[in-house]
Parts: C-alpha cells; structure tokens; sequence
C-alpha cells in the first residue's frame, strides 16, 4: 500500500512536471483570461455614467467563462492521457513495473486535479487584481465559487479519464469526447427548443420527443461534468451552506464513480493501442 | 457504422424535425369543456385564470387558500397568443358534485363547496388580498357593502351641500357686485362660503361572495376530481395538482428607480445583487417583504398554459415594507438616514422633453397634484471615493435592522478596465519563465 | 524463474499461442526464437501481465504470476522490442524517474554506473527526442538493470544497434548472467542467440516446436550430420562401398577429400574410422560440419510447416 502511494507519488511527480514544461496549459489560462477581461470590459463599458446595472456577482460570469475554458482544456488533456500514452506506448513500459492500473489513473487524477488547482490560484490571483483595479469585487462568494471550481474540475477530470480508458488512441479520445459533449449540447439545445414551442403547436411525435429529451435532460444533469458546474455555481449564488455541501459531496461522489471506473475499464481494456 | 452516417442520420432526424414544425397545426377551435376557474393565491394576491383540458396540472402555493371551480364553459383556441381562450360570457355553467383530493393513490379529502370573498384591505387596485370564508365572508362582504352605503349617504349629503354652497356662492358673488356698484371701497368684509369637502371612497373592497372549492394543502402532489351524486366522477374532471412553497422566504428586496430613467426601475431582490454605478447617481429605493418561488411553478401557478424553466427561481414581491429607515454608508459609518417620502416628477417643457424629480411639497399639493411614488432616496454625488457602500433598513420605531435587507452599492473605476487585457498575460508570462528555465537545463 | 504450463492465447478463435509449456532455470540464459507471427510477442506480453492468457498458468521467479502481483514485477528488468519513452525527458531525469518509481536505493550512483555502461555518459542531459534508435536501446537497457533485478526479459536487445553497441550490451547481458541474473532473449538475430543462450526454444505458429540446450537442440532436430575427411591418397571407387552402411545417407568424394552424410541416431564416426583403415587409407584429418542454430531454426520451422499442413505431430522426428 505505501510502496502503492510511492509509486504514485512518483508518476504524480513526472506528470505534473511536464505538463508545466508545456505551453497548452499556460495557453489554455491566458484563453481564458481574456476571454474574462473582455467580459468584464464590456461590463464596465455597459455601465453608463448616471446609470446602474444590478448584477449578482459580476466576477462569477468571468469565473464561469474562466472555469469552462479550463476544464474543457483539462478534459481534452485527461481524456487523452491514457490513450496517448497507449498510442505512443509509454503506458505499457511502465506496467512492466510496479505501476497498477489504480495507481497509475489514481496518479492521472491527481496530476490533472492539481493543475487544476494551480490553474484556480492563477484565476483568484487573476480576479484578485481584477477586482483591485475595477473595483469589481473579491467577495467571500468568489472564494467560494473557486472552491467549489476545485470540486468541478476533479468532475471534469474524472470524466475525461474515463473516456481516455475506453479508448485505444487519441484521436478516438478526442472524437468520443466530442460526441458526448456534443451530444449532451444537441439534448438540452433540443429541450429547450421544444419548451419554447407550446404543445398546441407540436405533433404528437414531437410531445413525444420533447418528454424523451425532458428525461434525457434530466439524466444528463446528472451525468455531464458540466452539468455540475453550472449547479455548482448557482448553489454560491443561492448562498446555501447545505446546497454548497451537498454540491460538494455530489462532485466527490461522481469523481470516485468515474475513477473506480476508469481504473475497472483500463483494467479490462489493458495498456496497448 | 462510420461516423458520416451518423452525420446523415442526424442530418434527416433535424429534416424532419423542421418538417414536423413546419407543417405541425393546432385543431379547430371553439369546444364545450369543463374548466377549473382559479383564484389561487400568488404570494401577496390572488391570481384569476382557469386550467383547459389541454393543461394536466393546477398549482398552487402551499398551506394557502385558493380557490377551484369546475365550469362548463366554451374553449378556443387563440392562435395569435397560441393559448386557449375561455368564452365564460357565452357559456358559464357551474358543475355540482364533491371535489376529491387523492394523494399516494388515496382519497385524503371529499372538498364541499364554500363561500369566499377576496378582502383588499387597500381598495380594488391595492396588490394586497386576503381570500375570507363562509360567515367571515358574508361579514366582509356586508361590512363593504355597509361602508358603500355609508359613502353613498355622504355622497348624497356632499352633493346637497354642494348645491347649498353654490346658492351661497351666488348670493356671495351678488353681495360683492352690489357693494361695489354701490361705490364701497376697500375690505368688504362679507364671509367667503366654504367649500364642502367631498367624502373620501371607501379605503377597501370585498369581492362579491361566490362558491368554490377552497384548496389548502401541505406541499406535495395530489389528484383532484369531481364526483357526483350518484358515484360516478365527470368526465374531464381529473386533474394533478401540485403543491409547492417557496424556497426562500423572510428577505427583503428593493424596487429601484434611478433618477435618470424613472420609467424603468429596476429590481435588486437577491441578497447577492450588488448595484453597480460608475458616476453621478440619484436612487430611490421601494423596499419589499419577498419569497422565492420556482419561475416553472411560479409561472405556472399564475398562469397554467404559461411556461417556465424547472432549475431557475424569481423573487416575488409580497408586501411593500413600511415604517423602516433607509441607512446608506460605508462600513460602520453613515453616510446618509433616509426616510421615506412622496417625490413628484415634474416634466421639464420645451424642446427638451425631461423630467425632474423634486420632492412633493404642500405647494404641489395646494396645485392639487398627487406624488408621483413615495420612496427612499440615496444621492451618489461625483466625489464620492470609488469603493463599497452599503444600504440597509432598520426599523423606525425600535431601531432593529430588518433582516436580509442589507445591499452592496459599487462604485466602480471604469477606467481601469484596459489594463485588465494586460493582467491576462500573467500566465504566459509564468508559463515563459518556467519553460527557458527549462529549456536551459537540456543539451542540444 | 519462468514456467509456464498450457499456457494459451486466442484472439477471436485463432490461437496465438497454443499450450505452451517454458521452463526456465536460474542463471539461464534463455533464447527464445521463432518466425515473425510465431507468438513470441504475445508470449512475452503475456509473462509482462500486459495481456491475459486465455488459457494456462505462469509462474515467475516462483510465484503463480498476476498482472497486479507488482512486487513480483519490481524483480524483473524488460526491454521490449519497440522503445517507447517520454520524449520530452532527458535519459538522466527518465532514470531517476525509474528509479523512483522502482525506489532503488543510491540511484545516482547505479544511474551513473549504468549510464557509463552503454555508453551514454555524455548524453544524459539531451532530451529523449533527440536520440537515435541505437542510443534509444541502450537506454532501455540501463532502465531494464536500474533496479537489479533477478530476471531479465529482452526483446530484441541488439536490434538497431551498431556492431561496437552489440558488443557491449552482449558483453553486459553476460556480464549480468555472471553476477547471477537469468536471462530471457527473444531475437530474430540467431546469430546472437547462439553467441548468448545455454537454452533455447522454438515456436512456430504459437505451438512449442523445441526447447532443449543448444547441442542437443541441433542434434534432436537434425536428422543427418556432415563428416568431412582427408584421406592421403584419391578416393576412387572406394566410396561406393560405404553404401553398405545403412546409416550412411549420402556421399561425395573429390580427390583426396570425402564428405559423408550420416545419421545422427548415434555417433559413427569410429566405424568410418575403421572402414578407410581396413582399405588401406590413412586418415590426416575428420571434422564434421555442424549445422548452425539459424540453419536448424529454418529447418524445423519449415518442417514445422510441412508437418503442420499435413497434420502431423511436429515433434516427432522421423
């Protein structure tokens, strides 16, 4: 078990490293950096003199943007690792060794987690001076939401993982991924289209499809990472100390499923392309 | 299957999906049907609409009263709204029986029906309501009718005393010429009539008494139906209702006006809003009891062929919060105390079509206009340091601050805004060191 | 310190390996050989647990072998066939990372002693990337002894390497078997096995064809042997009688030179000994031609083949 922790320690340890050796990851922040001061820009710009704008917290859509950018980043960079290390073969040199599939995906979690986390001190770093030079606020509510942020990613890298231990090369990594985040988009853009429809207006075969999507909608909220972000958020804004918990718990509990069953796929799928 | 043929296939399933929109026609309008009216409680009123057959479910707030009536009425369909319209003034036929309320399969309550009146304790426009039954009803309703009959009474002495006055004035204006023309200078000292006062309407007003089944129920999902005499329940009577709350109640939201556009206020109900100003602001704030309700149930409750979306919530204004002091500062410290008071907007003539918003004084009163709104206002002037200010209300008896009704006013340095494209290169700039520092390391 | 009893891989019905039974000793040096599609990878993931047979057992250094068994895994030191390594890292940060992950203890030291070894002293600051092939396979192999391990697993150690390199890592692999470490060598370059192995088997078609030491190997699965003699005088029509032999195959005589083919049953060298005597010749010099390892490895593999589209049992030698 501590030899297990080692091992994991060490893979941990190379992993990180070299991610940050890597200009994707500073890339990815500095996207969604700007993507945020743009935001914020043309919130201030919104704001004409003699005018108000009341706004709930005018750093959380920013942060949202922020965490999006990130955790697609972060999905895209999980939901590869296994695979392109299949591909390139790396991954089976070190099963020669002491590496388990547990220890390996436990390490790959981390790794990912960690960046993450990184990428969060960068953002509330970020935000912070944001917020110094706007005034726009460093409130205990977007500590909270970058806490919470922690929680959605370890979601977001769960279930990139889990996509990369199905698949045998990156760019089926990347295809799948795109698929069921494409997919997911496609329910809830249907859903919603077909709300806005009233029934009066829809043939029996689309009531039909409206009540299938409204069941998918519901199932993917529970199963899309970004589901969780969005749920994640509102339960800052909504200021409830037992939705944040339970939010909380809800994130810990999806990101243990997804692991155990990454670590259950690569142990059956095995470590070549 | 390659991934091109799903591209096809999605392409034909988004085909016919349009097709089906496209071609997709309501039936045909005008059907008898059986209708639930509804006067279901909103929050602080009660919302008047009906439920069509083609609506499954009623609902309605929690541990309130609200009110179902089954009518046969005529239905159509509007196609403009794209709603069902109900033709009461055609076909407006009460159906008797026994109203069942079924939960977990079981039958928890046979409803008879009941006397009510809806009480607006502030008169017919006031947005406050309470729904009175059976014998508390029929008082209600008797003391408004008692209260009509009182300011009719007045009504008939104002205008009897008016013609009194009149002939008075007359005499009055006679007595005056005579003098004059008799060469009299100076005071005249003749009493000038007064003028007798018109009686105030009655402050309040009850509804006609009228019958129903009254709703009062804890939340949860149920099933009404209507059962008649003999057993058997009337066709299309079968309806789900569902019973909700609200999920945050206790709170206080502002209605605000901003000075430089008094038409369109806005609205700073969520204990998280912040109001945001870059400059020179006047504010008058309208502070509100509210709860927070789903916006689907919401919406619905209000209107059940309305729609709404199921994860997001709306603050619903119950009760204006009266007799409380408006406090504006930063920190500990106050700025300004502000209590409430009647404005008047003035428009400004002339080509410049404005307005100014000006303290409603005995003056305008004498001219006999009426406040334009009464409310608490909060100056922002243009040295004001740019940082955090607060508003809260407390109490203008006790002092006690009111719960929930703190607020962040932000004044905001809009002209920093460009350098934050220049903070955003901060992790380009780590990601630069980390890398040469690297990159230093390894031989070619 | 590898055993494997019916061990079996089907993918999709067809047998990549059919019941095979290894055996290997301590301190061995064992080649494991056989034609391209043999089943020699397939062998070897499985005894890497990077695959799960489909049928049959593995023990490795005494132990019933499973993929999660890592502390059986840290005993062993592999050099697969293909070399796969983190391009972005130098060969000293990739040892030190192995060393790590296998805590070998004083890992500087061994990492220096090994990286001297095959001779990559003054590129261990150069990213992985940058290395050729031969530099790529000398790394594998530091890696494969960073952590002293008591087997060595080697797939194709010499290939794409130098001559000079070949040495070397020749020159290591027995230098490792010496201090003790068993070796297992999977080549398609005979020439090393035989240079290298005490023990050698054969697969073709996943089926074990032989598995014996390298002599016996040789002698089993060749059913003739080459005795060539120098006799002091010309042979004439002498030579027609050794037909009288019945385990004389063949003949050929040029001049004062004779070779004969003979049965490898028993040796039968003193009886033509005393055959060229008895007619009067004196022999200055017998010596037989030996069949080297490749020339066996293609014989029975062919004989395998044959054997197998006849459906005969590819063991027994007629």
């Amino acid at each position: 078990m501590m030899k297990n922790g080692k091992v994991m320690k060490t893979l941990l340890k190379r992993d990180l490293l070299y991610a940050l050796y890597s200009w994707g990851y500073y890339g990815a922040i500095f996207a969604s950096f700007l993507a945020s001061s743009f935001l914020l820009k043309n919130f201030l710009d919104a704001i004409r003199e003699e005018d108000i704008l009341v706004s709930a917290f005018p750093l959380n859509y920013p942060l949202y943007i922020t965490l999006i950018v990130i955790s697609l980043y972060l999905v895209i960079m999980s939901a590869i690792s296994i695979s392109r290390e299949r591909e390139q073969g790396t991954l089976e040199v070190l099963f020669y060794g002491p590496v388990t599939p547990a220890s390996f995906l436990w390490s790959r979690y981390l790794k990912d987690l960690t960046l993450g986390i990184l990428a969060l001190a960068f953002t509330a770093l970020y935000f912070y001076v944001a917020s110094v030079l706007t005034n726009l606020g460093f409130t205990i509510g977007l500590a909270k939401a970058l806490i919470m942020g922690i929680f959605l990613i370890s979601c977001v890298v769960s279930f990139g993982l889990f996509i990369s231990s199905l698949t045998g090369r990156m760019r089926s990594s990347i295809i799948t991924l795109m698929a069921i985040l494409g997919a997911f988009l496609a329910i809830q853009f249907v859903y919603n289209m077909l709300l806005g429809i009233e029934k009066e207006s829809l043939s029996p075969s689309l009531l039909y499809l409206r009540q299938t999507t409204s069941y998918l909608f519901r199932g993917i909220n529970w199963i899309s990472p970004f589901a969780y972000l969005s749920r994640g958020l509102d339960s800052v804004i909504l200021e409830n100390r037992t939705l944040y918990v339970t939010h909380v718990l809800y994130c810990v509990i999806y990101s243990l499923v997804f692991v155990f069953l990454s670590i259950y796929t690569m142990g059956k799928r095995g470590v070549k392309a | 299957m390659k991934w091109y043929r799903y591209g096809v296939l999605l392409l034909v399933g988004m085909l016919t999906l349009g097709g089906s929109l496209a071609i997709a026609q309501p039936e045909s309008p005008f059907k008898e049907q059986l209708v639930y009216s509804l006067t279901s409680f909103n929050g602080s009123s009660f919302s008047k609409n009906f439920c069509p057959q083609s609506e499954d479910t009623i609902y309605l707030i929690a541990h309130e009263n609200s009110v179902v009536t089954p009518v046969k009425t005529i239905v159509y369909y509007w196609p403009i709204t794209r709603r069902y319209m109900a033709g009461f003034s055609t076909l407006n036929e009460r159906i008797n029986g026994k109203l069942e309320i079924v939960h977990n399969g079981k039958v928890i309550a046979t409803q008879p029906e009941q006397k009510y009146v809806l009480y607006y304790p502030k008169g017919y426009w006031s947005e406050k309501a309470v729904m009175y039954l059976d014998e508390e009803a029929e008082n209600y309703y008797k003391k408004y009718k008692q209260a009509v009959d009182v300011f009719n009474q007045k009504l008939r002495e104002y205008y009897q005393a008016m013609e009194r006055y009149r002939e008075v004035l007359n005499r009055f204006f006679e007595e005056v010429r005579r003098r004059r023309e008799a060469g009299e200078e100076g005071p005249l000292n003749i009493p000038i009539p007064k003028e007798p006062k018109a009686p105030d309407f009655v402050d309040f007003y009850t509804s006609e008494p009228a019958s129903g089944f009254i709703l009062n129920l804890p939340p949860g999902k149920y099933e009404i139906r209507l059962r008649r005499d003999d057993g058997t329940i009337f066709e299309g009577s079968e309806k789900k209702l569902f019973v909700f709350t609200s999920r945050r109640k206790g709170g206080v939201g502002y209605e605000i006006i901003p000075g430089n556009r008094w038409t369109k206020k806005e609205n700073c109900d969520d204990p998280s809003w912040i109001i945001h100003a870059v400059g020179k602001n006047d504010l008058y704030f309208n502070p509100y009891k509210q709860e927070e309700y789903n916006e689907l149930y919401y919406n619905k409750l209000v209107d059940p062929q309305e729609i709404g979306r199921l994860e997001r919530f709306k603050w619903v204004h119950i009760d204006p919060i009266e007799n409380v002091t408006l406090l504006f500062g930063r920190g500990k410290e106050i700025l300004q105390t502000v209590e409430r008071t009647p404005y008047f907007v003035k428009q400004i003539p002339g080509p410049e079509l404005g307005y100014e918003i000006i303290q409603y004084d005995e003056e305008l009163k004498k001219k006999g206009y009426q406040p334009t709104f009464e409310s608490y206002k909060v100056s922002l002037p243009p040295h004001l340091p740019k940082t955090d200010y607060q508003i809260s209300l407390v109490s203008s008896g006790s002092g006690q601050p009111e719960e929930k009704s703190e607020r962040t006013v932000r004044m905001l340095k809009k002209e920093n805004a460009p350098y934050l494209y220049l903070v955003a290169f901060l992790p380009l700039f780590v990601g630069v060191v980390t890398i040469i520092g690297r990159a230093t390391k390894i031989e070619k | 310190m590898i055993q494997t009893i019916g061990l079996t891989k089907e993918f999709n019905g067809f047998k990549a390996v059919d019941n095979l039974d290894l055996r290997v000793e301590k301190g061995d040096i064992y080649g494991f050989l056989g034609p391209n599609g043999a089943g020699k990878s397939t062998t070897i993931m499985m005894l890497l647990g990077l695959i799960p047979p489909t049928k049959g057992e593995i023990y490795l250094l005494g132990e019933p072998f499973h993929p999660r068994n890592v502390a059986v895994k840290r005993r062993i030191g592999v050099v697969a066939e293909n070399q796969y390594f983190y391009k972005e890292m130098t060969a000293q940060e990739y040892l030190i990372f192995f060393a790590e992950l296998y805590q070998v203890p004083n890992s500087q030291k061994r990492i220096d002693s090994l990286l001297e070894a095959v001779g990559l002293s003054n590129d261990r600051n150069k990213k992985l990337g940058a290395y050729s092939k031969g530099m790529q396979q000398k790394l594998a192999f530091a890696r494969a002894l960073l952590h002293d391990p008591e087997l060595l697993i080697l797939d194709e150690p010499v290939a794409n390497l130098d001559p000079t390199s070949i040495k070397q890592i020749r020159d290591l692999i027995e230098e490792e078997n010496r201090l003790g470490r068993t070796v297992f060598v999977s080549s398609h370059l005979l020439s090393e096995v035989e240079r290298l192995c005490k023990k050698v088997a054969i697969i073709n078609r996943g089926k074990l064809l032989a598995e014996d030491t390298m002599e016996n190997i040789k002698r089993k699965l060749t059913d003739t042997i080459l005795l060539e003699i120098e006799l002091n005088r010309e042979i004439s029509e002498v030579g027609k009688e050794l037909t009288q032999f019945p385990f004389v195959k063949n003949w050929h005589a040029e001049g004062h030179r004779i070779e004969v083919e003979l049965e490898t049953d028993r040796d039968h060298r003193g009886e033509i000994s005393r055959f060229f005597y008895e007619k009067g010749f004196l022999i200055l010099a017998m010596k037989t031609k030996e069949m080297s390892l490749e020339e066996a490895f293609i014989t029975i593999t062919q004989q395998n083949v044959s054997l197998l589209t006849r459906g005969e049992d590819t063991h027994e030698k007629k």
